[in-house]
């Protein structure tokens, strides 16, 4: 080991739950886990593992029921476990900082951004009156890049954008110069473009405070961006743990092999790729080793005995057969069942045209009341022919989820004019008894069910509204499009509630929900976004069969180029509610034109560590403009670093630069 | 899920008094009045003080005041729970049209609500009940016309939270009618805090129809707890147990139904169900 002294080291540690019905369980166990001082360790494996229980447990934060079982935490010298609460929290105060995935339910809504920080580095929070103070937290906004310290100081954290929040969180977390920094799931409910300057933001602090960091995440992709040393953990233990380039170059533990495979990398030919299976209830671990159901090198051995960790090469690994060769769990994505369904031959399929479409909203509120509009989309037009996915792809607040309501019908354009097959989906939907175009996926498939209904009701709904089916047939038909999405047996799940299904089973009934309508097109409005990276390849999987197999035309909203690149077969990257740049997928990635797409296409994390460090991303600078006052000209030219005189006052137009791939920019004349 | 939400009632301290002390009521109305007897047979001794052989003594016209107690433990809550049913009625189905339609017919509806809101509720009661003279029907409808706009404000809250979930969307893309979306999809979702609201509206009804009872203007036909008040008034030096036994009644049934209110605040919580997503 090298002089320099180990910031914190875990032994053994456990987390105990009480168990229903008496008793407790342990449902984390084992953790070893040694953090020195410049270094960042990441903790990765799919959610349901123990991640953040685990590093909440390290300095007393576990939510009430939980405790924190036994092991030794030591930090700094001092060991933790012994010390009583007040003593546990001045020295935490002092050298620990923590980040959460979600700013927004750990900021005080009703405190000021510079209150908050200056209440973290001095425990007030009258910062206006105190200038030295104020001086501080300004400076400390400047280092971690905030544009306008000014503005966010007096901002309250509804009136900032997310990654706007999550700096101030982090600014929070590092006021006092924390020897060591927790940060868990930071990105995960940023876009892709924010995380990237949020990965750039955590490399300088790494390298200007040289503090130790813990990084929880679910993304591979980051890891390799990130950490000098990585624990995978399944079921709440630690399967593997070692060197970064170790981890990638030659992973043990088949569950590291399976989640660096299960990546979505930009471009490239290789096959999305899924690890089958549910991670197990923590409360109910399987027998053995947690991880043999899932596993495809599984012996009688592993059912019945828990392997020990075993060194290897500066860290340890947890199981009966080791090594980089050994079979993957993670499997290519195929879908036999759905290629058994027959296109449907009664109806031909028609594709989307979307013509000069714009669409506002009231901004409610002002201090007068007034009547602000925001300009949601504005002038878009882009034609989908049937069988093929299109993606639209931006930042959030783009008008891509507006696009998508716009085109299944739930709101109606101010101008301009969507057809499917000649008919106006909102006209369709409005009419009594009319069968909607098309469908929607939605993002969150926690928001998208119906909490109090059972699985049976929403794939019943559409049936019979729609008069698909007589009434005694829905059951077969439910259970059938349970089957065709994987959920099988089908009548395990129908009689099921949401909320007793895993993220990626909801995802399907969804998805089978919105094929139960028999649509000709199929809104995917961020479908995977909210789900493990195990998991995405499946959806991903059935979206791409379902245009294949049964012809439908599918519009892909997204902000990941890597997903757009693996499924998709044209792009149209949209900004504060217009079209830059469309294309066939392939060109667009490798030639993206508009200094934008290229900066979308640049925070696409790589998944090798060597190529992350090297290369220079080009990050976004500042926040997208407010959608009530547009920029005058091109939208984007604020932010670009190409901006010329031109941009500030015309529109560009639209230029043909390739077969198919059209931009709007000046630097195609 | 119901069988998790029993579970849970039973885990919170509040909810189990609360509930144990509502139910002994109930019995108490229900199968009260067949054992004691006639609340209105007159005994031989006027103003016996509790004892073995009347528990809670005789009025002075020598009725057993048990039997009085628990006729009037059936008119409370007769009137409680009636009033808050169609008070309830009445508050989800204005509130889920308010808070679905929105626009003009919300801003009518909630004028509306506020107009019965800023009325001084117990002496509009009172004038009413003075006017059309006392029946327990129309105690109960004045009750419950009062206390609606409190449930409507609930609803229409909820509703407005609930209508832009992607699962309503999801149900008109999947055809809903207006009724199946506000009533198969939204409402179910929005009633856990109007039955936390009704259960405190049961103990409100009882206490303002005890208090029309003690300035006599109950319905004089029926044994009530505020007219047992009423009629003990002049005979407070006499028999203190004649107006002891049915405050006791008043105060730990709406005891009962506050704990039991603030026990499902608790146990219906989306909070408290948060770590089950």
């Amino acid at each position: 080991m090298s002089a320099v002294p180990t910031l914190l080291s875990v032994r053994d540690l456990g987390v105990e739950f009480p168990r229903e019905g008496g008793g407790r369980i342990r449902t984390v166990e084992g953790v070893d886990l040694d953090v020195n001082a410049g270094e960042i360790v990441c903790l990765v494996g799919e959610s349901g593992c123990g991640k953040s229980v685990t590093v909440r447990s390290l300095f007393g934060l576990l939510p009430p029921p939980g405790r924190q079982g036994d092991g030794s935490i030591t930090f700094d010298g001092t060991e933790l476990t012994t010390l009583d609460g007040p003593a546990l929290r001045a020295l935490c105060g002092k050298s620990v900082g923590y980040v959460f995935q979600d700013p927004m339910t750990y900021l005080n809504p009703l405190l000021t951004a510079g209150a908050q920080v200056a209440e973290a580095a001095v425990g007030h929070t009258k910062f206006a009156r105190d200038p030295a103070l104020t001086a501080r937290v300004t400076d400390l906004f400047r280092e971690l890049g905030i544009g306008d310290p000014q503005r966010v100081l007096h901002s309250y954290p509804h009136q900032l954008s997310g990654g706007m929040r999550q700096r101030v969180m982090i600014a929070m977390a590092v006021a006092r110069r924390p020897r060591l920094l927790i940060l868990d799931e930071p990105t995960t409910a940023l876009d892709v473009t924010v995380q990237a300057q949020i990965i750039d933001l955590i490399r300088s602090i790494r390298r200007h405070t040289g503090s130790g960091m813990i990084f929880v995440t679910h993304d591979f992709g980051l890891v390799a961006e990130l950490a000098d040393h990585v624990c995978v953990m399944y079921a709440g233990q630690m399967v593997e743990y070692g060197r970064v380039e170790r981890i990638f170059a030659d992973p043990q533990h088949p569950y590291t092999r399976g989640l660096i495979e299960c990546v979505i990398p930009l471009g490239g030919e290789a096959a999305l790729r899924t690890i089958g299976g549910e991670v197990p209830d923590l409360g109910d671990p399987p027998s053995g080793c947690r991880f043999h159901p899932r596993c495809p090198r599984a012996t009688e051995r592993c059912r019945i005995e828990m392997p020990p960790p075993e060194p290897r090469a500066e860290g340890f690994v947890r199981c009966w057969h080791p090594g980089a060769l050994g079979g993957s769990p993670a499997t290519a994505v195929s879908d036999p069942a759905l290629q058994r369904a027959a296109p449907r031959a009664d109806q031909e399929q028609a594709g989307v045209s979307v013509s000069a479409v714009r669409k506002t909203f009231p901004v409610r509120g002002g201090a007068f009341g007034g009547h602000a509009r925001v300009q949601a989309v504005n002038d878009v037009s882009l034609d989908i022919a049937r069988g093929e996915i299109f993606a639209l792809v931006g930042e959030s607040g783009s008008g891509k989820s507006t696009l998508g309501r716009l085109v299944v019908g739930l709101n109606e354009p101010d101008a301009g004019r969507i057809t499917i097959g000649g008919h106006e989906p909102a006209r369709r939907l409005a009419t009594p008894g009319g069968r909607p175009l098309a469908q929607m996926v939605f993002q969150d498939p926690y928001s998208s069910l119906n909490p109090r209904k059972r699985i049976r009701h929403a794939l019943a709904q559409p049936l019979l509204n729609h008069r698909i089916c007589a009434a005694t047939e829905t059951e077969a038909r439910s259970s059938h499009l349970l089957e065709l999405m994987g959920l099988t047996p089908p009548a395990d799940f129908l009689d099921r509630f949401p909320h007793e299904l895993s993220g990626g089973q909801r995802q399907r009934v969804v998805l089978a929900r919105a094929l139960a309508a028999e649509p000709q097109v199929l809104v995917a409005d961020e479908p995977v976004s909210s789900l493990d990276m195990s998991t995405r390849a499946q959806i991903l999987g059935l979206l791409q069969a379902l245009r294949r197999e049964m012809g439908l035309a599918v519009l892909l909203i997204t902000h990941d180029l890597a997903i757009v690149s693996k499924v998709a077969d044209r792009v149209g990257v949209m900004y504060l509610g217009r079209l830059f740049e469309i294309g066939p997928v392939a060109s667009v990635i490798a030639e993206p034109l508009h200094p934008y797409t290229r900066m979308l296409v640049s925070a696409v994390p790589l998944t090798d560590p060597g190529a992350a460090r090297a290369r220079i991303p080009i990050l976004m600078v500042g926040e997208p403009p407010s959608p009530v006052n547009l920029p005058t000209g091109c939208y984007f030219h604020p932010r670009c670093p190409h901006a010329m005189a031109v941009c500030a006052t015309t529109e560009p137009r639209w230029r043909e630069v390739a077969p198919g791939h059209q931009v709007a920019c000046h630097l195609y004349p | 899920m119901r069988a998790r939400t029993g579970l849970r009632l039973t885990q919170s301290h509040a909810a189990t008094m609360g509930l144990t002390v509502v139910v002994v009521v109930a019995l108490a109305g229900i199968v009260g009045p067949w054992l004691t007897g006639s609340p209105s047979a007159m005994g031989s001794r006027t103003f016996c003080p509790p004892g073995l052989e009347c528990l809670f003594g005789t009025d002075d016209l020598g009725r057993d005041m048990l039997a009085r107690v628990a006729n009037g433990a059936r008119v409370s809550l007769l009137v409680g729970v009636a009033a808050a049913a169609v008070s309830a009625v009445l508050g989800v189905v204005i509130g889920s049209l308010a808070g679905f339609t929105g626009g003009k017919i919300d801003e009518f509806f909630m004028r509306v609500a506020e107009a019965f809101q800023i009325v001084p509720q117990f002496f509009l009661a009172i004038l009413v009940v003075a006017l059309f003279g006392a029946s327990l029907t129309k105690i109960v409808l004045v009750i419950a016309i009062l206390s609606w706009p409190s449930t409507a404000r609930i609803i229409r809250a909820e509703f407005l939270k609930l209508r832009d979930q992607d699962f309503v969307a999801a149900a008109r893309l999947a055809g809903a009618s207006r009724r199946a979306l506000i009533f198969s999809e939204i409402l179910p979702n929005a009633l856990p805090p109007v039955i936390v609201n009704a259960s405190l509206q049961i103990a409100a009804a009882i206490l303002t129809e005890a208090s029309l009872s003690f300035l006599g203007l109950g319905d004089p036909d029926k044994v009530s707890w505020g007219q047992l008040l009423y009629l003990a008034q002049p005979f407070l030096n006499q028999g203190w147990w004649m107006a002891v036994f049915p405050g006791v009644a008043i105060l730990v049934t709406t005891l009962g139904f506050n704990l039991l209110g603030d026990g499902l605040n608790d146990i219906l919580d989306p909070r408290h169900g948060a770590h089950e997503r």
